[in-house]
């Protein structure tokens, strides 16, 4: 068992200080869950399904949660939405989209594909935490998947 | 991982009927209990300060009463999970699982006598035996000044005998029907505290093994708890 | 202006008391909502196609979240599920189920059937209060929904 085993959030974010934010929001929030960011949608895919660079990695612990941002290079998070909610086994874990975009066809296309949740990222550091914190409050203490 | 996970062969199937309805009636039954606990919260929040001292106990009686339900449904549902639980039966250390059990209800000096043989069954429903029965032997000892639990297997022709003897407050041999029946009590509360439920999954859980589980005792002086498990999985 | 009018939460819950309860929390956590009591499955499709009773109800209006039991007379949770699922125009309507039922089976299957959130109604009165108030701070004043 290695690190990437139990991870509780994983957080698919290009943007590094975007990143370094919502992680320091959810450690302010007081949530001690463990976070792993990735950087695009291929390292999210290869986390989910144990290949490429977690080829070691035990993927009967699926994450909690799943923050998935829209716009990154590779694959972009409407991929990375269609391939979990595409699979079977994959298809229960919650993804919520966390991005700066409040445009309506995102968020009707995030819908469409199957997002748990759409969230659009405060840009004051304040009201992200705040929001942050109520992301994790419901989808890591109150919401359930199967075991 | 050396064990099969069968959920019938190499474990009896109890009465899974029984079970169904069990699981059925407790899940339903929690809802009103939901209903009685929010609205006594509901009364005490809302009418708190204007009910008397007399008021505000009997409104704590009503609370205490919904609680000790939820327990008691919570004990069905956990016995009749016994039942559906997939089993996987490979070979115990029984030894490891009694020292871990006893360190984890602080039980020292950790109390077996002579070396347990290996058992066949499942290893978290064989824990839970030990648990129920070594934690039965706690409280039964706590009044105390000096108690001894000691732990002990006797071989037998197809079968290994798992035995736990107290010196704690016993029972009268002549309730011994009542032992392993769920809630049922032979001791009132404030002589050993509990449901009485640890007993029956105790049974639930040595029969499903193809086992037997008995108790010999006498009040005021101790007893001996014991299950016997088949040395071959197979029924 | 009728009350089912602007609803943010639709409600769907056979039990009196739980629904009480559930508006309760909500007013304690001081979550400002609109909400609608539908008492089964019927009245639920019924509210979301606006028709029945809710034949003037505004149709470009939809809840930012149901809240859905799953056992109830008529129609169980589970129809309104997979109807509100399969069909586009009420497909990214957020549903999370609420329901005294914890057992695999029904978690897993919600989830093959699309819904956004599951939740076991907890016993205990300050859980319950805590859970409604997570689920409605989430679903009413984070999440972003379809327009």
């Amino acid at each position: 068992m290695n690190a990437h085993d139990r991870v509780d959030i994983l957080l698919v974010e290009d943007n590094s200080s975007d990143a370094d934010l919502t992680t320091r929001a959810l450690v302010h929030g007081g949530f001690r869950e463990r976070i792993l960011r990735v950087h695009d949608g291929v390292e999210a895919l290869d986390f989910i399904s144990g290949t490429g660079d977690y080829q070691t990695r035990d993927t009967r612990h699926p994450p909690k949660l799943v923050l998935l941002d829209l716009k990154m290079p590779r694959l972009d998070g409407f991929d990375v939405l269609r391939e979990l909610k595409a699979d079977e086994r994959t298809r229960s874990i919650p993804v919520v989209v966390l991005t700066c975009s409040n445009q309506s066809r995102d968020v009707a296309e995030s819908y469409r594909i199957g997002a748990n949740g759409y969230v659009i990222k405060p840009i004051d550091f304040i009201k992200l935490s705040q929001t942050v914190s109520q992301i994790a409050d419901y989808w890591l203490r109150i919401n359930q998947v199967p075991r | 991982m050396n064990g099969a996970r069968v959920a019938s062969a190499a474990l009896q199937q109890p009465d899974t009927e029984l079970d169904r309805l069990t699981y059925a009636v407790s899940h339903d039954l929690r809802a009103p209990v939901r209903a009685v606990l929010g609205y006594t919260a509901v009364l005490d929040e809302d009418y708190g300060t204007h009910l008397d001292e007399e008021g505000r106990r009997l409104l704590a009686i009503v609370s205490r009463e919904a609680q000790r339900t939820l327990s008691m449904i919570d004990a069905l549902l956990e016995l009749s999970r016994i039942g559906r639980y997939d089993a996987v039966v490979e070979p115990l250390d029984m030894m490891s699982i009694v020292h871990e059990v006893a360190n984890e209800l602080a039980i020292v000096p950790i109390p077996c006598i002579n070396a347990l043989p290996e058992a066949r069954g499942d290893r978290s429903l064989i824990r839970r035996v030990w648990l129920e029965v070594l934690a039965n032997a706690r409280i039964a000892t706590r009044a105390r000044s000096t108690p001894s639990i000691i732990v002990w297997a006797t071989q037998e022709a197809d079968r290994v005998a798992y035995h736990v003897k107290d010196n704690g407050i016993g029972f009268d041999m002549k309730y011994r029907e009542k032992l392993f029946a769920i809630f049922q009590k032979l001791h009132h509360d404030r002589d050993f505290p509990g449901l009485g439920s640890g007993l029956a999954a105790v049974k639930q859980i040595v029969c499903r093994h193809g086992g037997e589980a008995w108790a010999e005792g006498r009040a005021g002086e101790g007893a001996t708890f014991s299950f016997a498990l088949p040395t071959r999985s197979a029924p | 202006m009728n009350d089912y009018d602007d609803v943010d939460i639709l409600l769907v819950e056979d039990s009196d008391s739980d629904a009480e309860m559930t508006q309760r929390a909500l007013k304690k956590a001081n979550i400002v909502n609109r909400l609608y009591w539908a008492r089964d499955g019927v009245e639920a499709l019924d509210f979301i196609h606006c028709r029945g009773a809710f034949v003037e109800r505004d149709s470009h209006h939809m809840p930012k979240v149901l809240l859905l039991d799953l056992k109830m007379p008529r129609l169980d949770g589970i129809d309104v599920l997979r109807e509100l699922k399969s069909e586009p125009e009420t497909r990214a309507i957020p549903v999370v189920i609420m329901t005294s039922s914890n057992q695999d089976r029904d978690i897993e299957e919600c989830y093959r059937l699309g819904v956004n959130g599951y939740v076991t109604k907890p016993v205990q009165a300050a859980a319950f209060s805590e859970a409604i108030a997570s689920i409605g701070l989430y679903w009413l004043t984070v999440n972003e929904v379809q327009r």
